[in-house]
């Protein structure tokens, strides 16, 4: 399956060698820069000088989302490597129902049983489709898992309970917009094309290495996918406590009774904090008498799908174009359902 | 080796210590949950202390 995955794709979309790791060499420039800029701020800036309000706010924000979603992307990291390295292939390939649309469903479910939240998930889809698992069922089993999994489901119950219906919508949500994502991509002539040409040599590479001992093959790769891997995450972070920063939350608050733009105002927010799925429930508790429950529904089914932070994470492994299309549809999508809710209520 | 090796070979590394650093110096200080919902305390330290040990075993 890899190799019909890389096979396919034609010699001419392929970077020349060096040219593919050029974007990366920025970013992880970029992620350099902005860790050495908050430790010369944090170090230099005496205790008694304050810092410009806005400025720690950057630092503080920033660091907060980075450290919240370190453990869970190196969780995701691990699960990747023990996915490419350990799990048998029947137990990948045959125990998964052949007709698409129901692979794509048990891969929904999939978060059951691996309960990262949604950074944690990027390393173990890269690591499915590196193993041979189809793009769209990859996208799905990404967008799915950070909801479809027992401790966000816990977590939003002891928030919500059963009030509103916003624990039903936001499972039958996240699993309804997952399987017409994979669906509407699976539509798609050359899936493989939604990846990037770097991704797609990796691939290739993985597919070719030779027999190794496992557990130095292991850290190999874990070595690897830290490399791509968080560059993309501290430049997400930063871009999230930048955006914060300068969006007022005051304009989104205001709108928090309107049944439209309530909506729209909480799945703006979801994007800009960046908030990991295994808590946002209790932070949108705090705002819970402030918007609709359709708003808090749109929160909890947006955020953990797309932000700032899972978009800088996701162009490491999708083409842009792959993410402006995979954004605005799950934003539709989304937006769909909560107002529906608000309408329903 | 070249300067674009390096980023391109111990851009992750680099990035992951300071992050573990970090998390072990805010957890002994006792201002971990200043970042981190408490629940998740207990989980950010043990990866982090999993993390340098995978680092240290990495460049061996």
């Amino acid at each position: 399956m890899t190799e019909r995955l890389v096979d396919a794709q034609p010699t001419s979309h392929r970077p020349e060698p060096g040219a593919a790791s050029v974007p990366n060499v920025r970013r992880a420039l970029g992620a350099l820069l902005v860790v050495a800029f908050l430790f010369v701020i944090r170090v230099t800036a005496p205790g008694e000088i304050a810092l410009g309000d806005a400025l720690q706010d950057f630092i503080t924000l920033s660091i907060s989302v980075l450290i919240e979603s370190l453990p869970f992307v190196m969780v995701g990291i691990g699960l990747s490597v023990v996915v490419q390295l350990w799990v048998p292939e029947r137990v990948l390939f045959r125990m998964l129902p052949r007709t698409p649309v129901l692979r794509r469903a048990a891969l929904s479910v999939l978060g059951v049983m691996l309960p990262v939240c949604e950074c944690g998930n990027v390393p173990l889809a890269r690591g499915l489709v590196v193993r041979g698992i189809g793009v769209p069922d990859a996208i799905t089993f990404l967008l799915a898992a950070p909801i479809l999994n027992p401790i966000t489901i816990v977590v939003t119950y002891q928030a919500f309970g059963f009030s509103d219906g916003i624990l039903f919508w936001r499972v039958l949500g996240g699993f309804l917009i997952a399987n017409l994502v994979g669906w509407l991509f699976s539509r798609h002539n050359r899936p493989e094309d939604l990846l990037t040409p770097r991704f797609q040599d990796s691939c290739k590479v993985h597919s070719h290495s030779g027999e190794q001992d496992r557990h130095v093959k292991a850290l190999r790769m874990f070595g690897a996918e830290m490399n791509a891997m968080l560059p993309a995450l501290v430049v997400g972070c930063a871009v999230a406590g930048f955006i914060q920063v300068a969006v007022s939350r005051d304009l989104l608050l205001t709108l928090g009774q309107n049944p439209v733009w309530s909506v729209l105002a909480l799945m703006g927010l979801a994007f800009v904090i960046a908030i990991c799925s295994t808590v946002d429930a209790f932070f949108v508790l705090s705002l819970g008498s402030l918007f609709t429950p359709g708003a808090v529904v749109a929160f909890l089914v947006f955020g953990p799908m797309i932000d700032i932070k899972m978009l800088a994470l996701l162009r490491t492994t999708f083409t842009a174009s792959t993410l402006v299309l995979l954004t605005t549809v799950v934003a539709s999508l989304t937006a769909v359902i909560g107002l529906a809710v608000n309408v329903a209520l | 080796m070249r300067f674009e090796d390096v980023l391109r070979n111990w851009s992750g590394a680099a990035l992951a210590l300071v992050g573990v650093i970090a998390t072990i110096w805010l957890a002994a200080t006792g201002r971990l949950t200043l970042y981190v919902h408490p629940r998740y305390t207990l989980l950010t330290v043990i990866m982090a202390v999993l993390t340098l040990l995978v680092l240290v075993l990495w460049r061996r």
